[in-house]
């Protein structure tokens, strides 16, 4: 540790953004890790009519030339879908937007429901049965992305995962760098050391709820349904994370996830798996450990094997 | 003390603070309504609060940390993941 830790933060991905590094010798690269988060807004936010995303939602030829970046987002798009056997769907924008999420909203007020206290019924997501993520393919040496007329994407925590890993990647030769993308966070560098991490509340201005030990190199992500959350058209709470199979907001019994996983974008698919598949399960998709908090406040912790390791040999 | 006590004595308050930290809990989580099915190398654990096991609960303003995870380790930075 050289004690040097600088730090850039900034707005972006519809959040706060703070990239570090403690190596002195590679502080000047702390403008490119910004720029590449920039760059990955500028590109994969839907609500830019002018970004990459938005024009590709929009093309109606089935295929489309794309930028490496975007060729990566599909890819990741189709793994997250793989993994989870169609739980994270980044193509179900029309459900978001049906759900009421149309355009970019001020998340920093309090939510103006009790999302753990509406009387729709909890059950487990399900895929859904149509499975158009499974129609689309990606060919990143050509740059082109074939998928159904119409089916659109949706970037959402895949986009800031994916960010957080771009910036790892980049990065990697440094002594020390972390990246925070809005609360997806990832940590490594050569000299990197395991770091305790906190994990938020469900609720806005609500302290830590639990502590957990990130491997160095590794990411942490954390998925909920508390925060990004309104008012519906039909005047029922509402949120953001789909139920693939219902096309509704999902309400599974489980309030927020956090995974951690070797990547960021893995450990985004990892926390929005653990709450989608709800209470029952949720564990056994924190393969490296993290938390879950069900409707009712009762917090379940999933040490890493590492410290699950510990534990079992005393 | 040499590099070897210091490792023993780190250890040692390693398990201290998991024995203290960590209790494996299929009873506890069924009773808060939960059936897992845990693969054999997961540990579901349940935090401790003020030093005696009882089962976890979340309340805005309130914090359930009981500090163990931090202890003795050194922190470049406080990270903290959120809702994103």
């Amino acid at each position: 540790m050289t004690g040097h830790l600088e730090t850039r933060e900034f707005a972006a991905l519809g959040g706060r953004v703070r990239i570090s590094i403690d190596d002195p010798a590679a502080a000047w690269r702390l403008p490119e890790a910004e720029e590449i988060v920039r760059n990955l807004h500028s590109e994969l936010s839907r609500f830019e009519p002018d970004s990459e995303l938005s024009r590709l939602n929009a093309n109606p030829h089935t295929e489309v030339e794309v930028s490496p970046l975007m060729a990566r987002f599909v890819a990741e798009v189709i793994g997250a879908a793989r993994i989870s056997g169609g739980l994270v769907d980044a193509t179900c924008l029309d459900a978001v937007e049906k759900a009421g999420y149309r355009d970019s909203k001020d998340f920093s007020r309090p939510p103006p429901a009790d999302l753990a206290a509406t009387a729709w019924p909890r059950h487990p997501a399900t895929p859904n049965g149509r499975a158009s993520w499974a129609a689309v393919e990606v060919d990143p040496d050509r740059g082109l992305v074939r998928r159904p007329a119409g089916l659109r994407f949706d970037s959402g925590g895949l986009g800031k995962g994916l960010a957080a890993d771009l910036v790892a990647e980049a990065l990697d030769d440094v002594q020390y760098f972390s990246i925070d993308c809005g609360g997806d966070l990832r940590m490594g560098g050569t000299q990197a050391d395991d770091t305790v991490i906190s994990v938020a509340g469900p609720q806005r201005g609500e302290l830590p709820v639990a502590e957990l030990i990130l491997p160095a190199g590794f990411a942490a992500a954390t998925s909920g349904i508390s925060r990004r959350s309104w008012i519906g058209p039909e005047g029922r709470p509402s949120h953001h994370l789909i139920d693939p199979g219902t096309g509704l907001p999902a309400f599974t019994g489980v309030t927020q996830t956090t995974a951690m996983a070797p990547t960021a974008v893995e450990a985004e698919v990892a926390a929005k798996a653990a709450l989608l598949v709800g209470p029952d399960l949720a564990a056994e998709w924190l393969e490296f450990g993290g938390v879950v908090v069900l409707d009712g406040g009762t917090l379940i912790e999933v040490p890493s094997p590492a410290e699950a390791s510990g534990v079992l040999t005393g | 003390m040499n590099s070897s006590d210091d490792r023993k004595r780190l250890a040692a308050a390693r398990k201290a603070a998991r024995i203290q930290k960590i209790r494996t809990i299929r009873s506890g989580v069924a009773a808060a309504g939960v059936s897992l099915a845990i693969a054999f190398s997961t540990v579901i654990a349940e935090r401790t609060v003020n030093g005696s096991a009882a089962s976890a609960s979340t309340s805005p303003g309130k914090s359930n940390l009981s500090g163990t995870a931090s202890a003795g380790r050194v922190q470049r930075e406080r990270l903290t993941t959120s809702q994103s």
